[in-house]
């Protein structure tokens, strides 16, 4: 793919002309790769598993990554991933040690149900 | 061609290359190595029938079923092939699973070929169904209703 601006020949599948750093593809059209990684992944299976309504919020701020990815707003993106995947991680440390505790306590654990 | 032209071409070309690394690698083997032994876990205990698994806390305390209530059981149901049975459980958990093996399809290639799958729910549109679907199904799911509690575990 030749660059309109100056001529260089680039790869096909390139973004950006490697000459002069001119966008060869139109910025909506361009499928990926997107800058900032979407945590959403983790922030549904902690709302699955972690059964603890603050996945939504981690969810919810996943998926404001690509809103302010598709703003041009590179380092919101970058925060707002960074919020998620704490919230995520929080909550999958907590439901750990809330295991681990039940195992030990032999309170709630029932074993005999087994 | 000025010293800034070489600078953003250097960055572009980084950026492009940044994925297909060592350690997008590694995150890759992690992932596989947790998903694995997790569902190995599950696969092997029933949560319907035995007490290894912690109690969903919002239950403990409310009463109400969460999004994710019945969750457990749903992937055990899936893992030993009983569908039907998942979507009794957890109908959500069973909707979004093709969406987490997309992710990690996505991980693999990026990790392997420097470059994923493009990603589901980005637009506005796709935000807000996920955000909504999971709402009204931790509403739904609590009504104590005939047509309703269906959705409950």
């Amino acid at each position: 793919m030749k660059c309109p601006e100056c001529g260089w020949e680039n790869p096909d599948d390139a973004y950006e002309c490697a000459n002069c750093g001119e966008e060869l593809v139109e910025p909506d059209r361009i499928p990926h790769p997107r800058q900032v990684e979407r945590p959403l992944a983790l922030a549904i299976i902690v709302t699955i598993l972690c059964c603890l309504p603050v996945g939504a919020f981690a969810i919810y701020y996943a998926l404001q990554v690509d809103r302010l990815l598709d703003e041009g707003d590179l380092d919101g993106a970058r925060k707002m991933a960074r919020i998620s995947r704490l919230i995520a991680l929080a909550a999958v440390i907590c439901g750990v040690v809330f295991w681990i505790y039940l195992l030990y306590s032999q309170e709630l654990f029932i074993w005999e149900r087994v | 061609m000025t010293m800034g032209g070489a600078g953003a071409a250097e960055g572009a070309h980084a950026a492009r290359e940044r994925r297909c690394t060592p350690r997008a690698r590694r995150d890759f083997f992690l992932v596989s190595a947790a998903a694995a032994l997790a569902a190995a876990f599950i696969f092997a205990f029933d949560p319907a029938e035995n007490g290894i698994y912690p109690p969903c806390l919002m239950h403990l305390l409310t009463g109400l079923h969460c999004p994710g209530c019945g969750s457990l059981r749903a992937i055990h149901s899936m893992l030993h092939g009983r569908f039907i049975a998942a979507a009794g459980f957890n109908l959500l958990a069973v909707c979004l699973t093709p969406y987490l093996v997309w992710e990690y399809v996505s991980l693999a290639l990026s990790a392997f070929r420097g470059r994923g799958l493009p990603r589901p729910f980005s637009s506005r549109a796709g935000a807000w169904l996920l955000v909504g679907a999971i709402a009204a199904f931790a509403i739904v799911r609590n009504i104590p209703a005939y047509p309703f509690n269906v959705l409950a575990p």
